[in-house]
């Protein structure tokens, strides 16, 4: 994927408390150089956006979605993101998903995700896994 | 008293008398001979037999050629086996057939004795058949059951993934000198553990079904956690929803089943769940459309019972339902109402 601007937060969606304190760590270790926001959930994160869009400072300029949440999964997410013409396209959404299964990989792509990460066991392979997956440096 | 020995004719009638078809024949004069029992095995009568080729007149077939017969007849003296014949009317029958050589003045008479053996054969064949398709059953249950617990393994691989990788990462941290909150991030250590704990003590009263400590748990929780564990999760619309105390894994494991089992079985995956609670009694619906002429009875409760348009089961998942559901003092039913399979769940425990 292409470089995430800085200037704009990441806004990361997980609904396990712990992986979002994993994954504020792993970022704030990466090469990317942004805020981060996190939400528990779905319905979070479109609030968040919605209440963002009159404000460009706070609109994400990257979103980390997690894929298997109880309520509204990540690809429910992703779709509905994808059907507001409104926020088609204002920021990269990637998955950030536990799930190396393939048919989640092509399910991601069949709805636009625009990259898909798998959380990694060790910090370093984690740093490794975001700093692959955008051209920051 | 000395024995009075048969007369021609007494030994005939004897001969007549028994059910065996017995009759002779030459190579010179053809068939000789023919019982009452070759005529009603055979349909020919004496006079149609007399004088004939008996293989033209029965159309014999025999298991190995004429000519390794005659062999065995020359140096034994006879031959025991199975041949086929056709009788009048055209049916085929199986005998068990002695051919024995018999020698009257200078003439070699071959003597056949033959015993219908067509339905016998025909019942150790259907017989045959019946164990070949209950062993076929039994292989397909085996490889069904070793399929769904494959299936577990890897969901509870796939499940304890999840924590350690966080324990992983969490004890990484916990190293690094950059780490300024080492407090919290020991506290998320015991967090992770803890959470590892209880999944692999859930997954171990799942396998022996047994309840463990009651949750207080909602009808919509448990259906989210267990259409996030199937892989081919039908579509849901809860009706209603409520409250109520039970173990939370097995109610999962219970929904699991019967949301997996309606996928599997409803023309269209479309599952609706209604839940209601009756003086601290809940009960839940799960209907999905099927087959209207689909019999339905307590008996797929049955362990290895599968339903007909269900190739791919273990025929356990109802079964275990079951178990759960008993394991928290409720029942199950299930039924065909006009084309909706219903499952209907009974437990004590409504939450007020």
């Amino acid at each position: 994927m292409r470089a995430v601007p800085d200037g704009r937060p990441i806004l990361v969606i997980d609904d396990a408390e712990v992986d979002r304190a994993i994954i504020r760590r792993v970022l704030k270790r990466s090469n990317l150089r942004n805020d981060i926001v996190s939400v528990d959930g779905g319905p979070a994160a479109l609030d968040y956006i919605r209440g963002a869009a009159a404000d460009v400072e706070r609109m994400p300029a990257l979103a980390l979605l997690d894929v298997n949440m109880p309520g509204m999964s990540g690809f429910e997410v992703l779709a509905e993101l994808k059907a507001d013409e409104g926020l088609r396209g204002a920021f990269p959404v990637a998955m950030l998903t536990s799930s190396d299964s393939v048919i989640d990989q092509q399910a991601a792509a069949d709805l636009g995700a625009d990259g898909y990460i798998i959380k990694q066991a060790g910090i370093t392979e984690f740093v490794d896994a975001i700093n692959e997956a955008f051209e920051n440096d | 008293m000395e024995p009075r020995s048969l007369s021609h004719d007494e030994a005939v009638r004897l001969l007549d008398l028994s059910h065996d078809a017995i009759f002779s024949w030459s190579e010179a004069d053809g068939i000789r001979s023919w019982n009452r029992g070759a005529t009603l095995l055979y349909g020919f009568t004496e006079d149609e037999a007399l004088g004939r080729v008996t293989h033209d007149l029965l159309q014999t077939t025999h298991p190995i050629p004429w000519q390794e017969i005659e062999d065995v007849l020359a140096a034994e003296g006879e031959w025991v086996g199975q041949v086929e014949h056709r009788t009048k009317s055209g049916r085929d029958v199986l005998v068990a057939t002695r051919h024995q050589i018999v020698v009257i003045g200078d003439e070699r008479i071959v003597l056949e004795t033959n015993r219908d053996i067509t339905a016998e054969e025909q019942r150790r064949a259907n017989e045959l058949t019946r164990i070949n398709r209950e062993l076929q059953q039994h292989s397909d249950q085996l490889e069904a059951a070793n399929a769904a617990l494959e299936q577990f393994t890897h969901m509870t691989a796939h499940d304890l993934r999840g924590p350690v990788r966080q324990l992983v990462n969490l004890a990484d941290l916990a190293l690094d000198e950059d780490e300024d909150e080492l407090g919290e991030v020991l506290r998320m250590i015991r967090s992770s553990a803890g959470k590892l704990d209880e999944l692999i003590s859930s997954y171990g009263r799942v396998a022996r079904l047994e309840r463990g400590d009651d949750d207080e748990v909602t009808i919509d929780e448990l259906v989210d956690d267990a259409l996030s564990q199937l892989t081919a999760p039908p579509h849901v619309t809860i009706e209603r929803t409520l409250s109520l105390a039970a173990d939370r894994s097995l109610m999962t494991q219970l929904l699991m089943n019967l949301l997996g089992n309606a996928a599997k079985h409803g023309a269209k995956a479309v599952v609706s769940i209604d839940a209601h609670a009756f003086e601290d009694v809940v009960h839940i619906h799960v209907r999905n459309p099927v087959d209207p002429d689909l019999h339905v009875d307590a008996t797929v409760f049955a362990p290895f019972r599968r339903l007909a348009s269900d190739a791919t089961g273990t025929g356990m998942g109802l079964a275990i339902s079951r178990r759960i559901v008993e394991l928290h003092d409720g029942s199950i039913s299930a039924s065909n109402d006009d084309g909706w399979f219903v499952v209907t769940v009974t437990l004590p425990g409504a939450a007020q």
